[in-house]
């Protein structure tokens, strides 16, 4: 029973994070119906960037939120502004596989930068545990559960009450009258889309402490992105972050419970069962 | 048979016959391992093609059907029995699973992106399965038993010659079943799929009899060159045949190359197999390495951004162009073809500034 609070308690950890990565996509998917096949990938380079930020000047890694950040911000508008928007008038796969050269791009450009060895981030926290009746908490993931949890918030009050957040949602619901009613799609594109990355951003500062990673660590980040937004229903931002803990919760009980490859195979045959019963994901929405 | 097809018929014969016989004039050598190689991928991209340009689905399965292939040989050559034998299985396999997943697709009407994720999910479950079970040797991979005898009844082929034929057959068989499909009314139906779902659909098109005939036939030649590649390999590494990297090479290459037409991945294939290994081999050594998969992938995506359609679509363009302009000089008479291509550029042109 222990065991099983404590799988549960690194699962809602870890999805939390992974929520937060998968929102990131999914308000980008929402507002530009891009699909980045480099997501993950952009936050391998958050993550190399914050090691970059520690070796050279000892950042402590969270503090390093503050200036990759906003670096991944305009990054992304760059990125979406230059690569992305040019192909707005043509096919949507079309983008994708954009994303995909971006992809091996990113991938070589960290393995010139940094060498193919598997890094860590290291953290005054990184030996910090809390014992909680009898359940050991990390605080790293602890530390990254409640950044996201607090970015997530922080983004629902933002869409809720700002107006950045209301054209947001016009653009989600209907690009042609929220065009006709003054909002700037342009604008609103670019804007997300940097948003989008600067949250992957905060889940890869939060994460760098907690995992190892390598130039090729994004695409298996991308696949869970994928999965959880699917799962979530594509464009419903709640639904997604549901799903993120869900797919928390499965892939750390496919590590605890079952040892090897079946284990890892356990979140995508949950995602595979779920989705033959609802093929618009749990919460989806007919978007 | 229109002329355009007989004509490219003809040429793709006539090519065929030529290439045949390129390795009695070079001999053993890295040439052979690379044009090999070209050779497997040109297949490989256009049977992707069949479902991927010509169908639109952009479906990531496919390393399902090369793992098929991979391992289907394999085993059976490591049972003693025939790979041949496991090629028919693999054809099987990769059939039946390609006829599931595009059923799937059909029968929950999903949308493109949805459908390119799961099957995305299916490849790595694909490989996490593979990797799995020791009986196909698990992470470290499998190798095909070597005699040092040429059997070809139970594919021990020690001359690459041999390896260099298959491949360009089923290279050749790839094509002409791009071509096929291209001219005939299977392969228009997989088209206006393409282009419009529910327009097709209301014309009488049945998108579930498309999506899962289109992917039956990429499956099964799919599985094909995937067991044609390992027993060239004569080693299965699960993380080359098992891995969503590889078909996302694939379809990086098809949609290079020009993911629309028949010829497209082929040409796509033609130009970056050998530029990856170029690239690796001049370089790897003088720049750090990383650099050739920068330079790759950035060549991917200025090719997306700035050649509409794929370089092959570029080719054509300039050659349109270089058409007309002896025309306007009034040297001769305009052909049908070209008249046809300018009323196809025009159609497309007006379709876009809809």
């Amino acid at each position: 029973m222990e065991l099983l609070i404590q799988v549960l308690v690194q699962g809602v950890l870890f999805g939390g994070t992974l929520g937060l990565i998968a929102l990131g996509a999914s308000i980008v998917y929402s507002v530009s119906g891009v699909v980045n096949f480099a997501h993950g990938d952009f936050m391998v380079l958050a993550m190399y960037l914050t090691l970059t930020l520690y070796t050279l000047f000892g950042f402590e890694p969270y503090l390093s939120l503050l200036i990759v950040g906003p670096l991944m911000y305009f990054l992304g508008q760059a990125v979406f502004r230059w690569l992305l928007r040019p192909l707005a008038d043509r096919h949507v796969l079309l983008v994708a596989q954009l994303t995909l050269g971006i992809v091996f791009a990113m991938q070589g450009i960290l393995l010139l930068a940094y060498g193919g060895e598997v890094q860590r981030v290291p953290s005054a926290l990184a030996t910090v545990n809390f014992d909680i009746g009898g359940v050991v908490i990390r605080a790293a993931p602890l530390v990254a559960f409640v950044i996201s949890l607090i970015f997530a918030v922080g983004f629902w009050v933002m869409l809720q009450y700002t107006d950045y957040g209301r054209s947001v949602r016009a653009v989600h619901q209907n690009p042609a009258a929220a065009a006709r009613m003054g909002v700037r799609i342009k604008t609103v594109q670019y804007r997300t889309f940097g948003l989008g990355l600067a949250m992957v951003a905060v889940a890869g500062v939060a994460l760098a402490p907690t995992v190892p990673f390598e130039p090729t660590s994004g695409l298996q980040y991308t696949l869970t992105t994928f999965i959880i937004m699917i799962l979530g229903g594509m464009g419903n931002h709640l639904g997604t972050l549901i799903a993120g803990l869900l797919i928390g919760i499965a892939t750390a009980v496919g590590e605890v419970y079952i040892s090897g490859p079946v284990g890892q195979m356990f979140p995508l045959l949950l995602f595979v069962a779920v989705l033959l019963f609802r093929p618009k994901g749990l919460f989806g929405t007919a978007s | 048979m229109t002329p355009a097809m007989r004509s490219q018929t003809i040429g793709l014969a006539v090519a065929a016959v030529v290439l045949a016989f390129v390795p009695l004039l070079i001999g053993e050598t890295y040439t052979l391992d690379v044009l090999i190689r070209i050779l497997l991928f040109v297949g490989l991209c256009s049977a992707w093609n069949i479902v991927g340009g010509m169908a639109g689905q952009l479906a990531f399965a496919h390393s399902l059907y090369i793992a098929a292939g991979a391992y289907s040989v394999g085993v059976f050559a490591n049972l003693g029995l025939s790979p041949w034998l496991g090629l028919v299985l693999a054809v099987i396999i990769s059939v039946a699973l390609g006829m599931l997943i595009a059923w799937l697709s059909a029968r929950f009407a999903l949308p493109h992106l949805s459908f390119a994720l799961i099957t995305l999910a299916f490849s790595e479950l694909g490989l996490l399965v593979v990797v799995s079970f020791k009986f196909l040797g698990g992470p470290s991979g499998m190798s095909v038993p070597y005699t040092g005898n040429d059997n070809f009844f139970n594919y021990e082929i020690t001359s690459d010659f041999v390896h260099y034929w298959i491949a360009l057959a089923l290279a050749v068989l790839s094509l002409g079943v791009g071509l096929v499909l291209w001219y005939t009314r299977l392969g228009i139906q997989f088209r206006s799929v393409k282009d419009n779902e529910r327009a097709a659909s209301a014309l009488g098109v049945s998108p579930l009899r498309v999506k899962v005939t289109s992917m039956s036939i990429s499956a099964a030649l799919t599985a094909l060159l995937g067991g044609a590649y390992a027993m060239y390999m004569g080693f299965i590494d699960p993380h080359f045949f098992a891995s969503p990297t590889l078909i996302i090479q694939i379809i990086l290459f098809s949609a290079v190359g020009g993911m629309g037409t028949v010829w497209g991945p082929a040409l796509g294939a033609v130009l970056l197999v050998p530029m990856s290994d170029f690239l690796r081999t001049q370089f790897g050594g003088t720049l750090p390495p990383g650099a050739h998969v920068v330079f790759y992938g950035v060549f991917v995506i200025l090719v997306i951004l700035l050649a509409r359609g794929g370089l092959l679509d570029l080719v054509q363009r300039l050659v349109r162009r270089a058409r007309k302009r002896s025309v306007s000089r009034g040297s001769e008479v305009k052909s049908a073809d070209s008249v046809l291509a300018s009323d196809a550029e025009m159609t497309e042109k007006a379709g876009r500034n809809k």
